[in-house]
């Protein structure tokens, strides 16, 4: 079974993530709320997969994506975007990022991008 | 892009793209009528969720409904259709409704980086005035769903 850390501001947002998921039998393993915890999470878990949403408080998901891929280059980081954030996208996929889920989601687009990632 | 600040083209594409949001994340009809009104202030309904708009433009955008309507939309984009209390996960799941919705409207208007939006800030309580000191005029577009009616309410300048 793959394991998740799911990182999010919105509470909402982890909740449905973890619901999509979990429907498809990925166990989420932990829940960071920016990018300070993303990076300490993924420290201690080392989950298959990370979600990390761009724009959060303290830490965004860009800069906790690059410290990631510094300690980890084989990390599989996924990236959560509001439509209109070009330029995040692409700094981010130059950054290591695997693929991307724009906001809004729904299942389909979850799993299309999860399944995805190879391994 | 708008080089020109057009309120009437803001507001245009304000309740164009925030019914597309509605559509996609509440999956329910909206009412496709792009009707919208210029008021000099806005009384809010119930419960509102205020988002600060700093760069570009400045001013703020509200998204604002009554409780029965709140509920609705929470319970839709939480699968609780139960639901009886507006908790901390329903103020959660509106604040992300309008984050969208007010995040995709200003990407057709303005380019990236032109703006900073604030985190919404709920609040409850019918027929509050808002109103912002440079802002003479304020622009309002209901929309009117199946699960109840949304207000977008939109007061901006032009730096």
């Amino acid at each position: 079974m793959k394991t998740v850390v799911i990182v999010d501001d919105t509470r909402f947002m982890r909740h449905m993530l973890r619901e999509i998921l979990e429907q498809h039998k990925l166990k989420i393993v932990g829940e960071a709320q920016n990018g300070i915890e993303a990076i300490e999470m993924y420290e201690k878990l080392k989950p298959d997969i990370i979600t990390l949403d761009i724009t959060m408080p303290e830490m965004d998901g860009l800069e906790a994506l690059k410290a990631i891929m510094e300690k980890d280059p084989n990390a599989k980081a996924i990236m959560v975007s509001a439509v209109g954030s070009k330029t995040n996208i692409m700094e981010a996929i130059k950054s290591g990022a695997k693929n991307f889920i724009v906001k809004p989601f729904n299942e389909k687009k979850v799993m299309d991008v999860i399944n995805s990632i190879p391994g | 892009m708008a080089d020109n600040f057009d309120m009437n083209n803001i507001i245009r594409t304000f309740s164009t793209a925030s019914r597309v949001v509605l559509n996609e994340m509440i999956q329910c009809k909206v009412n496709p009528d792009c009707k919208y009104e210029k008021h000099e202030s806005y009384k809010t309904r119930e419960y509102s969720f205020i988002i600060e708009v700093t760069g570009k433009f400045e001013g703020t955008v509200t998204m604002s409904m009554d409780e029965g309507t709140a509920l609705n939309i929470a319970a839709t984009m939480l699968g609780t259709p139960d639901r009886k209390e507006f908790d901390d996960m329903a103020i959660s799941a509106l604040s992300e409704l309008v984050n969208v919705a007010v995040g995709r409207s200003f990407s057709l208007l303005t380019d990236e980086g032109d703006l900073i939006l604030s985190q919404p800030v709920f609040t409850r309580g019918c027929n509050v005035l808002l109103s912002v000191a440079e802002i003479q005029e304020t622009y309002l577009t209901t929309l009117v769903t199946e699960i109840g009616e949304v207000d977008f309410n939109v007061s901006l300048f032009c730096l």
